[in-house]
């Protein structure tokens, strides 16, 4: 399985008004998060990795 | 006493189901391809060396991880084309001249045009917010 990232920048006001910035490796992010708070991220989407094969032709 | 507020959040089967869907509903050709595609034409035609249309799919479903997930069936009759090394697989919406999803092999391995290839079943998700 692989896993796909995506790097995105949250920015959301704290209570007293001050700006926070989080980085980190993420696909979504949802909310409008605050000093504080937990911010629930969606962490990527992954993709299998198929077998080939190849029957030669008799 | 200072509380904590916690903020929680969650995406619904139906908005993934969605995403998934598209796929399902869209991809019709399969590519084995000797590098990674970035657009439908590499992966139809720059780098394909072989390709299966219609390729079949079950789900979506529950994701193995969290989730939802679509299978990508098994191919058993796909058609090689070119003679080289093939690293990657490429889901394409030919209608729509659309690169959908790209893979890379679990090996890579040497094909020969003319010959057939088979290709084991494979997974598609996208996982819960964490």
């Amino acid at each position: 399985m692989e896993t796909i990232d995506k790097v995105m920048v949250i920015k959301g006001k704290g209570p007293s008004g001050q700006e926070m910035t989080a980085r980190a490796p993420i696909r979504v992010a949802i909310g409008n998060p605050t000093l504080g708070q937990k911010v629930k991220i969606v962490a990527g989407s992954k993709v299998g990795k198929p077998g080939l094969r190849e029957i030669k032709k008799s | 006493m200072k509380v904590r507020q916690t903020v929680y959040a969650s995406i619904g089967d139906n908005v993934f189901d969605a995403a998934l869907n598209d796929i399902k509903n869209n991809a019709d050709r399969l590519d084995i391809c000797s590098q990674e595609p970035a657009t439908y034409t590499e992966a139809t035609s720059t780098y394909t060396l072989g390709n299966k249309t219609s390729p079949g799919f079950t789900g979506p479903a529950a994701g193995d991880t969290s989730g939802r997930k679509l299978t990508v069936d098994a191919i058993s009759d796909g058609s090689v084309t070119g003679t080289d090394t093939a690293t990657h697989v490429a889901l394409s919406d030919v209608s729509e001249t659309e690169l959908m999803v790209t893979t890379a092999l679990s090996s890579s391995e040497a094909v020969t045009s003319g010959n057939t290839f088979t290709l084991t079943a494979w997974d598609i998700e996208i996982q819960d917010p964490s």
